[in-house]
């Protein structure tokens, strides 16, 4: 077996060697124009990917290289179990991407840490081998594909980016990211057998095979069928996307959505049986508006995988603050020579009482700080209670500090007989949100000489991890009197979207958990169980509440087991295999009749 | 009657029936399918320990699938196959270092060099016999710290060889392992085997196309045709069942099909030379009878009655008579 794995090293050691050049020059340069700990999660992820792609290049090289039959043979028919020819190809694997990928960015991180002020946290130490195990898994993937039947088994690679790619803490992510590691080491080393094309004996392994071939399928086939149905939107109707701005608001969300503030309020009173209404709605116009949203989808987490708060400037000293998560305080440093200034606490320069949470945005997740730069301190104004949390940056308009939470409207004006300029405010007026609903997609506040009409749209439009939920849209307006109660004036729920629409249900998502609603339901556990700092968490349903839906993953339930029958009666498996198989199918729906077809082969023997 | 009808399949019984353990591969109703096609046809065969078995048949025949069967890579769709007493589907590790495997690519690590990748197989196979090595790759002067990758064809062949015998196998599977080879490296592999083989006590089979190779080597042949076993017996004696009948017509000559056995007919300088399988000297009186001025019986060589055997169900050749 060392044999072999210094023959595969051998094979492929310039090769590493010059990768891990490549990168690592490709590092240093990268910390010339900027500071690579702490790139933006997107960058980070393109890296990632990057890696995740040499991890799969490799395996095509090397166990793809064995696929045909005389070098496959030439590999398999020698003394030693299968088991151990896959350990000394993996092993050897793993011995050249940690030459190419591991040592340089370990190096890399270790200078960095040594010889600069930059911030380096345990927590990005944890991530290169985060990465490190992804890359791995891409190995494990590639070299599945290559020793499968069907080069579409490199589909089991989605499973483990679905179940444990995800901006949680990198501690938290070590448990998903070695179960799926260990996972895919257990799928490639089982179909890594001499012969290449037998289906596989045992119905555990069977199992542990086919359920991330079928998250893989789950997700291709939501990905086509999203594409292939917003192709067939985008020929057969008038979508505003590929036409001039659209001019009806009465039927169109998304010019709806441009037509927002006074005419959008307006319309939400139109149908108002309040006395007031039509002296509101000639009065609009001449309003001054301001809008809120809830544009904060996700707040850092302590020992984030990935960067979502990004560093900040004082422009007058020359200060570059980033945040440790080490020490929850931020570090200051010159970015041009380099020079430490100083720490960051939650009273400012030089304090040394650490942060709670992590900050973003000049906030946490419950707080809003000002900072005073001319003295370098920093004040907290608003504190949240426990259970509440902002979804949206304030807005400073209407001579007011205007707040969305995932609980109220809050709007607070600044305390005028206060000393400091970094008073905390008073609180004006509250208005809390509508029961069971997510936080609204859009609030617009006109201020009345009495009061203050706010219109709230409830409409559940944002993308969930690849997913998304569904709600109609509504409107609801609410008047604020001068003493701070609230009534609801008008409500507005004939609004129709630009997408498909199924009767009274409006189908966003276009293709969802219909297709599959346990692997739907799998794919959100870790969206459940860690903190993702998501602003709301509670937002994804099991299995979202639109009635029409209902039918249509039941007769895709059915289809697959039909065709899961039809599929089983021309191969020879026995009983309890073809019922495991058909229980599958009843109830994966079709990704699992695609795992049928892969893993159990027609014409194979048992 | 016709040819094909009168196929004599001998299964073994032209050899000393050896004891049911002494049999190196056995199959039994052998099925292999792709797709739509049969690649091996209920296929029973065994095989006696010992001695070099020739395997022969055109392309398609069903030889390759056979050795991946063997080997393990594939498994059949019906039928039981064993390799020194094992089945096929199911080789352990021990059992494979019995068993030696040269193919017709010699696909062998193109960035080892030659001494390092022996090195990893002496150290891989508890049986290696260093003295046997060096005695066949003496043959191709092939130079431990040379490249695989820098080698000719033929002295990778040589290494491939030396390598497998050196393992002391009891079963050697050589697929075509002359096939591109030039004359002089061709004549080395010979020479080696034949040596290697006089010295061990390994079987040996050999499948190849060129039948002045299996002339030279085989103690058997057995010959495959569409997946099914057609023949199994010594080269000499297939070589008398095939004869070569020559004859003189005074007119027309009688139709090729309206005379038994006959697997292939041409004409040279006005005489018509019949090559015919399984006949007596009857032939020649039914020539006689048919209106032959003259006629007379000669001997063929192996490579010239197994390519009328394996010719007479396919197109004929450009010089010959079609048989229907």
């Amino acid at each position: 077996m060392n044999d072999l794995i210094r023959s595969e090293w051998h094979r492929f050691r310039r090769l590493s060697l010059i990768v891990a050049l490549c990168h690592g020059l490709a590092l240093v340069l990268m910390s010339r124009v900027g500071d690579v700990p702490q790139l933006g999660y997107e960058d980070q992820g393109m890296m990632l990917v990057l890696y995740m792609l040499l991890g799969l290049t490799l395996a095509l090289l090397q166990v793809g290289s064995y696929r045909q039959t005389s070098r496959w043979l030439w590999l398999i028919h020698r003394p030693l179990a299968p088991g151990r020819i896959f350990a000394a190809l993996a092993l050897s694997a793993l011995a050249q991407l940690s030459v190419a990928i591991l040592a340089p960015l370990l190096v890399f991180l270790i200078a960095t840490d040594a010889i600069t002020t930059q911030v380096v946290d345990s927590r990005h130490y944890v991530a290169v081998l985060i990465a490190m195990a992804f890359t791995m898994m891409a190995w494990m993937a590639g070299a599945h594909a290559c020793t499968s039947r069907y080069k579409a088994a490199v589909a089991v690679l989605l499973a483990p980016l679905l179940l444990a790619l995800h901006l949680a803490s990198v501690w938290w992510l070590l448990l998903p990211v070695l179960v799926c590691l260990a996972w895919l080491v257990f799928v490639a080393r089982h179909s890594f057998r001499a012969d290449r094309a037998a289906p596989i004996a045992r119905h555990g392994v069977l199992l542990l095979t086919a359920l991330p071939l079928q998250l893989g399928f789950f997700l291709l086939v939501f990905q086509l069928s999203r594409t292939g149905l917003a192709l067939v939107d985008l020929l057969g109707r008038s979508n505003p996307g590929r036409t001039v701005l659209a001019s009806d608001p009465d039927v169109d969300i998304d010019a709806m959505m441009r037509s927002m503030s006074q005419a959008f309020l307006a319309k939400g009173l139109e149908g108002s049986r309040d006395a007031r209404a039509a002296a509101w709605r000639e009065q609009l116009p001449l309003l001054q508006m301001a809008g809120l949203a809830p544009d904060i989808e996700r707040f850092p987490v302590r020992h984030q995988f990935g960067n979502l708060a990004q560093p900040w400037f004082d422009d007058e000293r020359n200060i570059k603050w980033t945040f440790s998560h080490d020490r929850m305080r931020f570090r200051g440093r010159d970015p041009i020579t380099g020079v430490a200034r100083g720490w960051w606490g939650t009273d400012g320069i030089g304090a040394s009482e650490p942060f709670v949470d992590v900050p973003a945005y000049g906030m946490t997740r419950t707080m809003l700080y000002a900072i005073d730069k001319e003295s370098q301190r920093q004040h907290e104004l608003i504190r949240l209670p426990d259970g509440e949390w902002f979804v949206g940056r304030p807005v400073h308009a209407l001579d007011r500090v205007l707040l969305l939470t995932n609980l109220r409207v809050l709007a607070y004006r600044p305390d005028r007989d206060a000393l400091s300029t970094f008073a905390p405010p008073e609180l004006d007026w509250q208005l809390p949100l509508a029961d069971g609903e997510p936080p609204p997609i859009g609030v617009d506040i006109a201020e009345l000489l009495d009061g203050w009409l706010v219109s709230l749209f409830y409409f559940d439009d944002r993308e969930f991890d690849g997913f998304e939920s569904l709600l109609n849209p509504w409107q609801q307006v609410v008047h604020i009197d001068a003493d701070g109660r609230s009534t609801v004036v008008g409500e507005r729920r004939n609004i129709r979207g630009h997408q498909v629409s199924l009767g009274r249900s409006v189908a966003v998502p276009l293709a969802s958990w219909w297709l599959s609603p346990p692997l739907y339901a799998l794919a959100h556990v870790p969206d459940r169980l860690l903190d993702t700092g998501l602003t709301e968490p509670l937002r994804f349903e099991a299995l979202p509440n639109v009635p029409l839906f209902y039918p249509l993953a039941l007769s895709l339930m059915l289809l697959s087991l039909a065709a899961g029958y039809a599929w089983l009666r021309g191969t020879p498996v026995e009983t309890s295999r073809r019922r495991l198989w058909l229980v599958s199918c009843a109830v994966l729906g079709v990704p699992a009749f695609l795992s049928l077809i892969c893993l159990e082969p027609r014409g194979a023997r048992r | 009657m016709a040819a094909s009808n009168q196929l004599r399949i001998a299964r073994g019984d032209s050899l000393p029936p050896p004891a049911v353990s002494d049999y190196v591969i056995e199959t039994e109703r052998l099925d292999l399918c792709y797709g739509r096609k049969k690649a091996l046809n209920q296929l029973t065969l065994r095989i006696p320990r010992g001695r070099i078995h020739a395997i022969v048949g055109a392309n398609g025949a069903g030889k390759s699938s056979l050795f991946r069967i063997l080997l393990g890579v594939r498994s059949p769709n019906a039928g039981r196959a064993t390799i020194l007493g094992h089945d096929c589907t199911a080789l352990t590790e021990h059992e494979r270092a019995r068993i030696g495997f040269v193919n017709e690519e010699h696909s062998l690590p193109a960035w080892l060099r030659v001494d390092e990748l022996v090195a990893m197989q002496r150290r891989l196979y508890p049986k290696w016999d260093e003295r046997r090595y060096r005695s066949i790759v003496d043959h191709f002067h092939v130079f431990p710290e040379q490249r695989i990758a820098a080698i000719s064809r033929g002295e990778r062949a040589g290494v491939n060889l030396a390598m497998a015998l050196a393992q002391n196998p009891e079963l050697l599977i050589l697929d075509e392992p002359t096939l591109g080879l030039d004359v002089v490296a061709k004549r080395a592999f010979l020479e080696a085997v034949l040596n290697s083989v006089d010295e061990g006590d390994t079987t040996l089979i050999y499948c190849s196309h060129q039948m002045d190779e299996i002339e030279r080597l085989a103690d058997n042949l057995i010959i495959l045709e569409r997946g099914e076993l057609k023949h199994m017996s010594p080269p000499d004696e297939f070589c008398e069942r095939v004869a070569l009948w020559v004859a003189e017509f005074s007119f027309v000559p009688p139709e090729p099909g309206t005379l038994p056995g006959v697997l292939h007919v041409q004409r040279i300088d006005g005489l018509f030379h019949y090559l015919v399988l399984d006949q007596d000297e009857g032939f020649g009186a039914l020539l006689d009878a048919r209106g032959a001025r003259r006629h007379y019986r000669g001997d063929v060589n192996l490579d010239r009655a197994v390519n009328a055997f394996l010719a007479r169900n396919h197109a004929a050749p450009a010089q010959g008579i079609p048989v229907p």
